[in-house]
């Protein structure tokens, strides 16, 4: 009761707030009361959600929904504009420490269930739901239009964005169910090598209708564009790996301050470069694992300190989700949600069982490939951009189908690691869900 | 691909250039050489970091730029309320029942000499420099020597530790303590007056109410984030972590709904500190514990946005810089004579000492980097953050003078007569953060 009228009381203070200014004037000045607002009642919707066995962090998203523009609209667009620095630095946070988890050494027993799940769910999905779009034609205005080869090509690209997972969700539920075995770990692996595989795809199919469209840049353009995106980034990645290891090495005072300040750097300058920060955090953070003595430090300078700043992440992913759309795409949406579901959750049975991987991985590893967030928001933004001809229709399909996963695929992958009985096997145990 | 090729090379030697930094900062033999240099306190103080901010600001550098800037708003916001709520939360009442009747005559005292030598100094310069396009009757001269004078009148809460340097007796160290958390309260009441009577003009603000509501809406909102931010922190978080998110949340939210309405974030945020540290409730040692831990990262990133706003090409600023610290030199040293006379006080020479040359506190620069956010407009903002910014560098390195001038004439050194002693409490945390760094800086070298 106190948790709802603490929400209560910290929308009300936001209402009169915003009755103060004109409109302009709730830009950067209001980021940082948006700021603390989500932060609070973020983390008090996470708690309530914990109390109805739902994940905190569908809690944190279902804050944004409801107290973002489309709803309530207590939190503006600009201040949710200036919060992507947060959600930039969250995403290189959490990339590190997916990085972090990844064990080269301990993943072995698990790498041929990894690569097996990767080609039989992720690329099988991929081929799945790009046959699906192109035969649910008469669904799509957008597509209809176009000959053959143009919808084929659109089809594949729509595939290989909808495939798209999220490391992020993955880490935060392993972190927030303090999860550990072999689920957790081959889930982890999966989503991680499925983000290298779904980018390399997206650029492939992306020259390809481009091609198709008549307006596409030479095939070694296109090459070193991917080379640059793939390679640089991994190549920053260790670089900024050994940096890591240097401080935590050698001069050690405030690393939590010095790991914050290079996620900075990572989200602004990475993208400013080109370069994948996903990719290149996660390649700093495995490469600090698996090369060098502070893995664990690194590890747990990040979670002592990085709950505010997911807690801040998915409120502002939930924030954005464009609901309006979702209505006029819901139809379509829901039946490629459906495929997707399915292509994982049998691909991933397929995958594990010809891996011969135990029977937890095989029974619930399909539920780990189910959410979506930033990279998927971030391909459909970049599909949007490349082809507007396209129209606003086939972003709202998208961002309507990363908008339902958001929201419904972490409960689901939660309530899969508690039925596998990896929640609460973590380093922590016995503080199970409560980060 | 050129011009990326040189944002890549930037960004490596920028990020290597802070590794490096970082590295030769913390090595032993440096901290010797910056003690036989007489810098340590200066270095420890965080100004490096207003420096780094001033680099990174360079259009040749490019990190920090205008769009970066707008985008770290927040995070000064939220530094401005998190010194607000720490000085308030230093305030229980319990110290302030504890004083003597004629401590309040004595800080009125010294506050209004300093205050008043300030203004007069400053307004001086003004008219024969004719700095200013306006009469120094005007509002704007009349807000902007208000703001000077009360960040100028500021005692830091390392001025306790001049006195250890100098063998001083602990009722004179005790008292100087409480001479500079109450100035500071003087500080936050300067600020409020200001913030109420000195509005913002321009778009974006619908409500108009005459000064004296601004003043009781300042007080309303401080009480009533008070009292939710208590029921916040009665209960009883599951980890450390979870207390950090809440206090982080609570004070980022109080900050950010000040300056919405156009108030100061710091005196919001410091009336909810008083609250709190006089509410009862066991979530005292855990917000200590939280303060403590994220008070550095905080501060040193405050000061590097500092730098990345310091405007150095502003002659103006210099100019007033040139007068402002012999003028606060001078009235800290009329001011507190005056004030020990009419007040009775029994200080010794050397707490008097030490009260004259004491450094400017961080709150003389949050008081003064919320007046830059508040006005915008410019004028002679720009000039006043110069001269407490360039200040509180001058008079730290003042400071360390007076005190390796102690040590040459035999007295003890602090860090290592008192250095245990110290408790790494809220008295001596945060912006005045030697006293803190102290103990841990001598250890090293060995």
């Amino acid at each position: 009761m106190i948790l709802i009228l603490l929400i209560l009381s910290l929308a009300g203070l936001m209402q009169a707030a915003r009755s103060f200014t004109t409109g302009t004037a709730m830009d950067s000045v209001g980021t940082a009361q948006a700021f603390g607002y989500l932060l609070l009642t973020g983390f008090f919707a996470g708690l309530l959600f914990k109390r109805i066995r739902l994940p905190k962090l569908t809690g944190y998203l279902a804050t944004g929904i409801i107290v973002g523009p489309p709803v309530l609209g207590l939190v503006s667009q600009p201040s949710l504009d200036t919060l992507k620095l947060v959600s930039g630095v969250a995403t290189a946070l959490i990339a590190l420490t997916a990085g972090t988890e990844l064990q080269l050494r301990a993943l072995k027993p698990l790498l041929r269930s990894i690569l097996w799940i990767t080609l039989v769910a992720v690329c099988g999905t991929t081929v799945l739901l790009t046959i699906t779009v192109f035969f649910a034609r008469p669904l799509l205005p957008f597509l209809a239009q176009l000959p053959i080869l143009q919808a084929a090509a659109v089809s594949l690209l729509l595939g290989v964005v909808m495939t798209a997972q999220s490391p992020a969700v993955v880490v935060a539920l392993r972190t927030e169910m303090n999860a550990e075995g072999p689920l957790t770990s081959t889930v982890l692996g999966v989503v991680v090598i499925a983000d290298l595989v779904v980018i390399v795809m997206f650029a492939i199919a992306s020259t390809l209708a481009k091609a198709a469209f008549g307006t596409g840049a030479g095939v070694v353009t296109t090459l070193r564009v991917l080379a640059w995106e793939l390679l640089g980034s991994m190549a920053a990645g260790v670089l900024i790996g050994l940096m890591l290891w240097f401080y935590l090495k050698k001069v050690r005072a405030s690393s939590g301050l010095f790991i914050l300040l290079t996620c900075c750097v990572i989200a602004e300058v990475g993208r400013r470069l080109d370069f994948d920060p996903l990719l290149l955090a996660l390649a700093a953070g495995t490469f600090i694992r698996n090369v060098t003595s502070v893995g664990d430090k690194l590890h747990d300078a990040i979670e002592s300190s990085a709950l505010p700043i997911y807690v801040v992440f998915f409120a502002v992913a939930g924030a954005t989700i464009h609901l309006k759309e979702l209505p006029l795409i819901f139809v379509p949406a829901l039946l490629f949600i459906l495929v997707r579901a399915g292509g994982f959750l049998w691909g991933a049975q397929l995958g594990a069982r010809i891996a011969k991987a135990p029977e937890v991985v095989r029974r619930y590893a399909g539920f780990g490939l189910l959410p979506q967030a930033g990279l998927a928001l971030a391909l459909a933004l970049l599909f949007s951009r490349t082809f507007p001809e396209l129209g606003s229709a086939a972003s709202a399909l998208l961002l309507g189908i990363v908008a339902l996963n958001e929201i419904m695929a972490p409960a689901i992958y939660r309530f899969a690691l508690v039925r596998s009985g990896e929640a609460g096997q973590g380093r922590h145990a016995g503080s199970a869900g409560e980060h | 691909m050129r011009q990326r090729g040189a944002v890549v090379i930037r960004t490596i030697l920028g990020l290597l250039g802070l590794l490096v930094l970082a590295y030769i900062g913390g090595h032993p033999k440096v901290r010797r050489i910056e003690k036989m240099l007489g810098v340590s306190q200066v270095i420890t103080a965080g100004f490096p970091f207003v420096v780094l901010g001033i680099l990174t600001r360079l259009p040749k550098v490019g990190i920090l730029t205008d769009k970066v800037l707008t985008d770290l708003e927040p995070l000064l916001l939220l530094s401005l309320g998190w010194i607000g709520f720490f000085v308030g939360f230093r305030c229980d009442a319990q110290m302030l029942s504890e004083l003597p009747r004629a401590i309040g005559r004595m800080i009125f005292g010294r506050v209004a000499v300093v205050f008043t030598i300030i203004a007069a100094a400053s307004a001086l310069l003004f008219v024969g420099t004719a700095l200013i396009g306006e009469s120094v009757l005007s509002m704007t001269f009349l807000r902007d020597a208000i703001i000077l004078g009360t960040a100028g009148a500021l005692t830091s809460h390392y001025t306790p530790r001049l006195l250890l340097a100098r063998g001083c007796d602990e009722t004179s160290i005790a008292m100087v303590k409480r001479v500079a958390r109450l100035q500071e309260l003087a500080g936050i009441i300067g600020l409020l007056f200001v913030c109420a009577y000195f509005r913002p003009q321009g778009g974006g603000v619908s409500w108009q109410l005459p000064g004296t509501a601004w003043l009781l809406l300042t007080l309303g909102l401080g009480t009533v984030f008070g009292i939710i931010i208590y029921i916040i922190l009665l209960r009883d978080p599951a980890s450390q972590v979870e207390a950090m998110l809440l206090l982080l949340g609570s004070v980022a939210f109080a900050a950010g709904m000040a300056a919405t309405l156009r108030l100061s974030p710091v005196v919001v945020c410091f009336f909810v500190g008083l609250l709190l540290a006089n509410f009862p409730g066991d979530y005292k040692e855990r917000v200590t514990e939280t303060l403590t831990r994220l008070e550095r990262p905080i501060y040193l990133l405050f000061l590097l946005v500092v730098g990345a706003h310091w405007r150095l090409q502003d002659w103006r600023g210099w100019a007033l810089l040139a007068v402002f610290v012999p003028a606060r030199f001078m009235g800290n040293y009329l001011g507190t004579r005056l004030a020990k006379v009419a007040a009775h006080i029994p200080l010794s020479e050397a707490a008097q000492n030490a009260l004259v040359v004491s450094p400017l506190g961080s709150l003389s620069i949050a008081i003064v980097i919320n007046a830059q956010l508040l006005y915008p407009e410019g004028g002679t903002i720009q000039a006043l953050v110069t001269a407490i910014v360039g200040g509180a560098i001058a008079t730290e390195i003042v400071v360390q003078l007076a005190t390796r001038t102690a040590a040459d004439a035999g007295i003890p050194d602090a860090r290592e007569d008192v250095a245990p002693a110290y408790n790494p409490t809220l008295d001596d945390t945060y912006g005045d953060l030697p006293a803190l760094q102290a103990p841990e800086q001598e250890k090293s070298p060995s």
